[in-house]
């Protein structure tokens, strides 16, 4: 068994040194072409192993527009994934996206609302990351007062919840600005990374990270769960409490996410697919590899908005545009009976 | 190992499925449940699993009060062996009878090499070692059974609780699974569980007991217990109880339902 093991340990390390490959790689794109030389030299002189020899805009470049721009692709592609992944196990459902409680649709509100309200970008954020928890929590109060046991009756509940906000999310474009507010509304729910500073980074970084440890520590109770919850229960897990730490955590991750870089589709259902299909479906390993592809791929489909001419396209429609047939192509590949 | 006392359970609805269960089952002595379709063999299961709240009446496992005992310390005493199903994930054979280490894992920590060890040797006790690496939903149903049988007995519990372990299996795999479980039995565990056919209870020898509107009859000897009036009596179909007189399975008991007319 460890040595059935030990191959996808190698494809996590394999992984993890591709995606360190492309996020060095990431740091020479862009409209400002900077040589790869220099942009060692850079990192280099941070730890005072190099001498300065270039101009300022250079090291403004590669420190405060590339590097948090690179940081936020991966921290919200991994944690799209993993709250993807999370939310598969628990529903035992692999068709099941991270937006699935309602929580994207209740941060794009939240952005709406903040941006109707001419509140600056953290305060949008915050909005965006509060109004994602409030969906979610309404889902789940709707969920327990048609059946207090059943799990399944939370997606029809996130199904009300979702169709709620996003009801609310068109009232606020009528009511916008169609000048100035209703681009930014539209941007804002397309997805992408532009906006991101040190500061809002940081906002996402700590409820991600934190998410993603607790995940982490209750990754072979969740691997129990997909046997279904009389089972799991029999196994030993307390799978009420298991269920609820879940979603909370999956819930935050996806919040502190999409109220970082908006409405990135795909990812959280694209990238668990792949991860199974490569080192098999035990939650134990598909978490950390979910987290790395994740990462990867938002990563590279940034790179790509980056790179595309001289207007960006959001990341949103990227994620979609390339996600969506690739998907396809992952279904026909497994060919798993579900239904 | 496993005692129940005057076990009283009712759906919300105010039906009673058990009106009052007292029975004990012990080491090396397999307990076949009859009853027919319907009557709460299954929610018997539950409430010996602690996954239904009896409204009254007391489940001990080796001494031990189930309903005071954590998830993780029930698990460690009592296994649930269900009908095999589908997965929702192409599992391997080797995840899932890992799962059956799910107790015993500290807070954070992932299964060490005593756990693969344990898993290891549970296939290997059930001559299912080589299907290790095999995709769960791509073996036979006799195989899957084996390998959930496999997974309770990596958990390291000493009560087996069987829903229908033959149901929907060939007759080769139906004897295969009862000589894996009378195996079990004469290596001291305590294994109950439910099956339709009588024949399963006198192939598996140890005791059985009937369960019929909320009370349970026996346990007893299958020979004393399962015969034809009370049998007909349960199932309200007229059914014979024969013993072979020749052959090679010569003395063993088989019970014959007769077309009604």
């Amino acid at each position: 068994m460890n040595a059935s093991l030990s191959s996808p340990r190698l494809l996590l390390g394999a992984s993890a040194l591709g995606v360190l490959g492309l996020f060095l790689l990431s740091f020479l794109v862009g409209p400002y072409p900077i040589p790869p030389a220099t942009v060692l030299r850079v990192f280099l002189a941070q730890l005072s192993l190099a001498e300065r020899g270039w101009s300022e805009a250079v090291e403004m470049v590669v420190l405060d527009v590339r590097a948090p721009r690179i940081a936020a692709a991966l921290l919200v592609g991994a944690a799209l994934a993993c709250a993807g992944a999370a939310y598969q196990n628990l529903f035992r459902n692999p068709l099941v996206s991270p937006g699935v409680l309602g929580v994207s649709s209740g941060a794009g509100f939240g952005a709406a609302l903040g941006i109707l309200l001419g509140l600056p970008g953290a305060a949008v954020q915050g909005m965006a990351f509060a109004l994602g928890l409030v969906a979610v929590g309404l889902t789940v109060w709707l969920g327990r007062s048609f059946d207090r046991h059943a799990t399944l009756v939370l997606v029809v509940a996130g199904l009300v919840v979702s169709a709620f906000f996003q009801a609310l999310v068109s009232l606020t474009k009528i009511v916008a600005d169609p000048l100035n507010q209703l681009p930014s509304i539209t941007f804002w729910l397309l997805g992408g990374l532009t906006r991101t500073t040190p500061a809002t980074l940081l906002g996402a970084l700590v409820p991600i990270a934190a998410a993603g440890l607790v995940l982490h520590a209750l990754r072979w109770q969740v691997h129990a769960l997909a046997a279904g919850e009389d089972e799991a229960r029999a196994l030993g897990v307390n799978v009420r409490r298991v269920r609820i730490v879940l979603i909370v955590a999956a819930t935050l991750m996806t919040a502190a996410a999409t109220s970082l870089c908006g409405i990135v589709g795909w990812v959280g259902l694209l990238i668990p697919h792949i991860v199974r299909m490569l080192v098999g479906p035990c939650f134990a390993i598909v978490l950390p590899m979910s987290a790395l592809l994740g990462g990867g791929f938002l990563l590279g489909m940034d790179n790509l908005a980056r790179m595309a001419g001289t207007v960006e396209v959001p990341l949103g429609i990227l994620t979609s545009l390339i996600g969506a047939p690739f998907f396809a192509l992952v279904l026909a590949r497994t060919r798993r009976q579900w239904f | 190992m496993l005692e129940v006392h005057n076990l009283r359970f009712a759906w919300p609805n105010g039906r009673t499925v058990l009106a009052g269960v007292s029975f004990t089952a012990a080491a090396g002595v397999p307990l076949s449940l009859l009853g027919p379709n319907g009557t709460g063999k299954t929610t018997l299961l539950r409430c010996l699993l602690g996954l239904e709240h009896p409204q009254s009446g007391r489940v001990a496992v080796q001494g031990q009060d189930l309903a005071a005992l954590s998830r993780t310390e029930a698990a460690r005493l009592v296994a649930y062996v269900p009908q095999a199903s589908a997965t929702a994930f192409a599992f391997k054979v080797a995840d899932i009878v890992l799962m059956g280490r799910t107790p015993h894992l500290g807070f954070m920590a992932g299964p060490a090499a005593a756990d693969h060890r344990a898993a290891e040797d549970a296939m290997a006790r059930l001559g299912i070692a080589h299907l290790a690496d095999r995709a769960f939903d791509e073996l036979s149903g006799g195989e899957r059974q084996l390998v959930l049988v496999a997974r309770a007995l990596a958990q390291g519990a000493k009560l087996l609780v069987l829903d229908e372990p033959c149901a929907s299996l060939d007759l080769a795999n139906q004897m295969r699974i009862i000589a894996v479980l009378r195996g079990l039995a004469a290596a001291g565990y305590a294994i109950l569980l439910t099956t339709h056919l009588p024949d399963h209870a006198f192939l598996l020898g140890g005791e059985a007991a009937l369960l019929k509107e909320g009370r349970l009859l026996g346990p007893a000897p299958p020979a004393e217990l399962l015969t034809a009036p009370t049998l007909e009596g349960l199932y309200g179909t007229p059914i014979e109880v024969v013993a072979l007189t020749e052959g090679r399975a010569k003395g063993q008991v088989l019970c014959v339902p007769v077309l009604p007319c």
